[in-house]
């Protein structure tokens, strides 16, 4: 009797929050609200801050601003588009890492579940599944996803566009890099924005797609200069704060907070290389991190980092793959962007990259977290770890989750992880 | 028109979507890839174990039986796991790897144009390694082979409707004309139609639940053996094996070897759609079409464990079904064998259909009984 | 100097005493739920057999995921490390040792003094480690010591098809009710574990000779399965047990081998 009253409470206190959670999302005081509560934080870095505007911005686009036109997209589709077009994107996998973030991990995950999506799929898409199930997800004016590295998320957005009868595009991104390739994928672009004029109602501004350019461009010299700041010993950031890369990379760029982020975290890198003030205190081993990283809390950074004296000097995604986009041709210069992309088509590029990258910021090792449900990352990690190991670079497997703390035992990840490091030393 | 036997190679396929006909002109014997080993263990060395079951376990096939009577293989983007097999296969496999082919998702005329190019590249890289070049004339050839498989499957398909040919039989001979030189295929086709050539009657649903099974490759034999003895009847196939095996014939009179291939890249990407092709109207529309034209009651979803393509459509697909009345349970396998839990729950399943169908004498509202099965699957 | 090595795992608790020149003394614990008092009372017995005092012993080095409780270590290290030192110098030859314990298996690759290359490990699921053997025992009614010889006089070797320890105990109960023999099932076990540890081993890549330890190493069907799998002969220590703890102890005495 006092279980179901236990339960019972658990399930008011649980829809309260949610209840809660969306009137704040959906609401312009909600977003200012939580401005104000994250500015008395602990003191967030400059470019922390400019990355948490941006993404209020981005949220109160896509869940308070009733005349946007949100756009649901996976990661690999280039934020460029969007911020050139005048749309509100949302990208379902950054908002799950988010949720992980938040502590909503479980309840996005337990509603999938009941949805039907088994447990074996990427938890990034089963969160974003019970969380938008749940209403915390905004509405969507339409759907647009590419096939490039990772299945799912093509999937999960057909389906959502299927339940909600919005309109999808699915843009086939070619295996291959040259000339023929970028057509195809240019033409889909061009073909994807008469749709989204016919189906969103807007007018296609071709100057402000340029400008969008323009900026993105800007902002990738920046990043490209954090990456060779990087390259200090120490080295001056680390790694684990720099995990969100990826959610950086995939949404800031062509938007003008890319050019104040990546402008402050350039200055913010600058300043402790240059008064030899690294973020980590203990570097004993420079170390190279393949695919993602927990989004949760958890110890294994903090082990990893401060009790090792592992540092993580770069990661695979945060790099920037592409070459500077031609604001002359702003459809085809981001085909090429899209298609450039290492994890696209055979392992052996992402292979180099990993190779090239451990040289230039000279790693003793490589650590790969294999993300639980990521086929396209794991998958060939047998012929990655044989090459690397045939360069003289010893890589470590770790197998977790990004978004479901439920599912990474730290017990084992730290066992690990002190092996290698006794390895290395 | 005969053709001698080729000594051509024999090249191993892991997608419908690939034109046989153009490997076929070029004189090798295009087959589909079935795995042979009964477990995946021996891939655990080499990709993860929550890796598509598949794949897996078509590695380890070849693993443990080395060449398995292919000269070499030509791949595609079919899905992630194909991709990381790919990777995984050049490093481990003796059997060489021709290529990796780009097709496209899509049956637009975009698509078309550049399944089409892409189809020319193959076309140019495999002349070289078939030791022949390709010819409007060997391409006709080639289709014209093809078409009458095509026309011998649709037949043999209306036998097993008409209960003339058994489910297994039907089976048999939709897999031999996966993995056979197709001359050989069409002989025993024939062969095994005219040993059935009785008048053809119209499908005439009987009183044993009519399924409709889903599967990437091919709904297990045991599951099909399992499903039969506990007295439903198969009356589709959503897979490789059958229905997404099947396209139209191809009507088309070859004047160049660019009308060819386009011909192919149109009718392969036009072919019902899996789950690849993210177009889930039509996809579903193809399923409902099914459960009309054959009377269906339940589904059973026997997929791939960790096979992220249908698995992660699943939810649509069950909703879709359980919207037409058709109850569905989901199966993950490991392999081919079923094992005694996976039993339980489908005998389970047959069970409350059976139920269901006696006591309402036509397709109900079977929700709730596919809905019990699917909730138990954990 | 006197040293002691500890490894304290999940089932089982060791200790061994080390002196300049050879070992002095080993215990062997059951862990139960209390890792702490296991490793009190490891040390304690293998002090006693040693005939040494606890103020007699220089420096204590804790291995195991139960290292975090030896209270008297004055360093932890990972029983990659140790598993990889204390077999270098049973087999100095030797270049790749598995280990499977009761609740874990492991592989490393040996270089030189000891030094570990690369490893693999499994303690996410039971199969491949002794606590499938333990299941399936107690399913055939059959002691663990008792296993392998039975499994050695099997005529054939059933296929067991479950990959879940759980199912596959339910899949031996059907086999029995078969009338299938108990030595051919316990065979098929055997060789599921040895193709579970050989797949693992392969990750890390077998180079020969070939050692393998741990406490299901004094299982000889496993031993000859999984000889049969990797197609190596298996170097196996007198007591497989104990390596991490000499491992342990070595690393006590000597400090980690030279890059």
């Amino acid at each position: 009797m006092l279980r179901r009253i236990g339960a019972s409470r658990q399930a008011v206190a649980d829809r309260l929050r949610i209840g809660v959670l969306r009137q704040l999302l959906r609401s312009r005081l909600g977003l200012h609200l939580a401005r104000a509560v994250l500015g008395r934080g602990p003191a967030p870095k400059p470019y922390q801050r400019v990355a948490a505007d941006f993404f209020l911005q981005l949220a109160a686009g896509a869940y308070a601003d009733r005349r946007a036109r949100v756009v649901w997209a996976n990661i690999f589709m280039p934020p460029e588009l969007f911020w050139g077009l005048g749309l509100a994107p949302f990208f379902p996998e950054t908002w799950a890492g988010l949720g992980s973030s938040l502590g909503l991990s479980r309840l996005g995950v337990e509603r999938s579940e009941a949805l039907g999506y088994p447990v074996e799929l990427c938890t990034f898409h089963r969160s974003s599944a019970g969380l938008a199930a749940a209403g915390l997800y905004p509405r969507a004016d339409a759907y647009v996803a590419t096939s490039s590295v990772c299945d799912v998320a093509g999937q999960m957005l057909a389906g959502y566009a299927h339940a909600s009868g919005r309109p999808f595009y699915f843009v086939d991104v070619p295996q291959a890099d040259d000339e023929a390739a970028v057509d195809y994928l240019a033409a889909q672009l061009r073909e994807l924005v008469e749709c989204w004029e016919a189906q969103l109602g807007f007018t296609f501004d071709p100057e402000r797609l340029r400008q969008a350019v323009h900026l993105s461009n800007q902002a990738r010299k920046l990043a490209l200069e954090v990456a060779a700041l990087r390259e200090a010993q120490p080295a001056p950031l680390r790694g684990s704060g720099m995990m969100d890369q990826l959610a950086m990379v995939t949404s800031i760029f062509g938007h003008p907070a890319g050019v104040a982020y990546y402008r402050a975290l350039r200055d913010y890198a600058a300043e402790r290389v240059q008064r030899a003030e690294p973020e980590q205190a203990n570097q004993r081993v420079r170390l190279y991190w393949m695919h993602l990283g927990p989004y949760f809390a958890t110890e294994l950074f903090p082990h990893l980092e401060d009790d090792l004296g592992g540092v993580i000097t770069f990661e695979e995604l945060s790099s920037v793959w592409w070459d500077e986009l031609d604001e002359d041709e702003p459809l085809r210069s981001l085909a090429r962007k899209m298609v450039a992309h290492f994890l696209i088509g055979p392992v052996e590029r992402r292979i180099e990259v990993a190779l090239g990258q451990v040289a230039r910021y000279r790693c003793l090792g490589a650590i790969h977290f294999s993300h639980w449900g990521c086929r396209q990352s794991s998958g060939a990690l047998h012929v990655v770890r044989n090459r690397l190991r045939k360069e003289g670079v010893p890589l470590l497997v770790l197998d977790g989750d990004c978004v479901d703390p439920d599912n990474l035992q730290l017990g084992p990840l730290r066992t690990r992880v002190e092996a290698f490091m006794e390895m290395l030393v | 028109m005969r053709r001698d036997a080729p000594a051509g190679q024999t090249v191993g396929l892991f997608s419908s979507q690939l034109p046989r006909e153009l490997l076929y002109a070029l004189g090798c014997i295009p087959v589909r890839v079935f795995p042979s080993a009964p477990k995946p263990t021996a891939a655990e060395a080499f990709v993860p174990r929550n890796f598509c079951a598949l794949s897996r376990l078509i590695l380890a096939s070849f693993l443990e039986n080395g060449q398995a009577g292919l000269d070499a293989a030509v791949f595609s983007d079919e899905d992630d796991a194909t991709r990381r097999l790919y990777d995984v296969w050049r490093a481990c496999v003796p059997v060489p790897a021709w290529g990796f082919v780009e097709v496209p998702r899509s049956a637009s005329g975009l698509a078309v144009g550049r399944y089409t190019s892409i189809l020319g590249q193959l076309a140019a890289q495999l002349e070289g390694r078939a030791g022949r070049s390709l010819s409007a004339a060997a391409l006709q050839q080639a289709i014209r082979v093809y078409n009458e498989q095509r026309q011998l499957l649709s037949q043999a398909r209306q036998r097993w409707l008409a209960a003339r040919v058994d489910t297994s039989t039907y089976r048999r001979l939709r897999r031999l004309a996966l993995t056979q030189d197709p001359l050989a295929a069409n002989l025993a086709l024939r062969e095994a139609l005219d040993e059935t050539n009785l008048p053809g009657e119209p499908f005439v649903p009987g009183p044993a639940p009519r399924l409709l099974l889903l599967a990437e490759l091919a709904a297990p034999a045991g599951l099909v053996r399992l499903v039969e003895e506990r007295g439903a009847r198969v009356v589709a196939e959503d897979s490789d094996l059958d229905e997404r095996g099947s396209t139209e014939p191809i009507l088309t009179e070859i004047r160049t070897v660019d009308d060819g291939l386009a011909a192919l890249a149109r009718a392969y990407l036009s072919a019902p759609p899996g789950p690849r092709m993210r177009d889930l109207p039509r996809r579903l529309a193809q399923l409902a079409r099914l459960v009309a034209e054959r009377g269906v009651q339940a589904a059973i979803c026997a997929y791939s464990k960790f096979c992220d393509l249908y698995l992660a459509e699943y939810p649509a697909v069950r909703a879709h079904l359980e919207g037409l009345g058709v109850p569905v349970l989901l199966l993950e396998l490991e392999d081919d064998a079923i094992s005694g839990q996976q039993r339980t729950r489908v005998e389970a399943f047959l069970e409350t259909v059976q139920a269901q169908t006696a006591g309402a004498g036509s397709a109900g509202r079977g929700g709730r009984g596919g809905r019990r099965a699917e909730t138990d699957r954990r | 100097m006197v040293v002691v090595g500890m490894d304290i795992g999940s089932t089982s608790g060791e200790a061994l005493v080390l002196d300049a020149e050879s070992v002095l003394a080993w215990s062997i614990v059951d862990t139960g739920y209390n890792s702490r008092r296991a490793a009190t009372l490891a040390l304690d017995q293998a002090l006693a057999r040693a005939g040494l005092a606890r103020d007699q012993v220089g420096r204590i080095v804790a291995t195991g995921y139960g290292r975090v409780a030896v209270e008297d270590a004055d360093e932890q290290v990972t029983e990659i490390t140790c598993y990889a030192r204390g077999i270098h110098h049973l087999f100095p030859q030797v270049r790749t040792v598995i280990d499977i314990g009761g609740q874990d298996s492991k592989v490393v690759a040996v270089g030189k003094g000891g030094r570990p290359l690369d490893f693999a490990m499994n303690d996410k699921c039971a199969a491949g480690t002794g606590r499938f053997l333990e299941v399936i025992g107690r399913a055939l009614q059959l002691e663990l010591d008792d296993l392998g010889p039975f499994a050695l006089k099997a005529r054939r070797v059933a296929d067991i098809t479950s990959t879940c320890t759980v199912f596959a105990e339910s899949e031996v109960i059907t086999l029995v009710a078969d009338g299938v023999e108990r030595t051919e099932i316990v065979a098929g076990i055997c060789r599921a574990i040895a193709r579970r540890v050989g797949a693992m081993a392969r990750t890390v890549g077998v180079e020969a000779p070939v050692a393998f330890a741990g406490g299901v190493a004094k299982n000889s069907g496993v031993v000859r399965a999984l000889e049969e799998v990797l197609g190596e002969p298996l170097l196996v220590p007198e007591e497989p047990q104990i390596v991490g703890a000499l491992g342990a102890a070595l690393l006590a005495r000597d400090g980690p081998a030279p890059a």
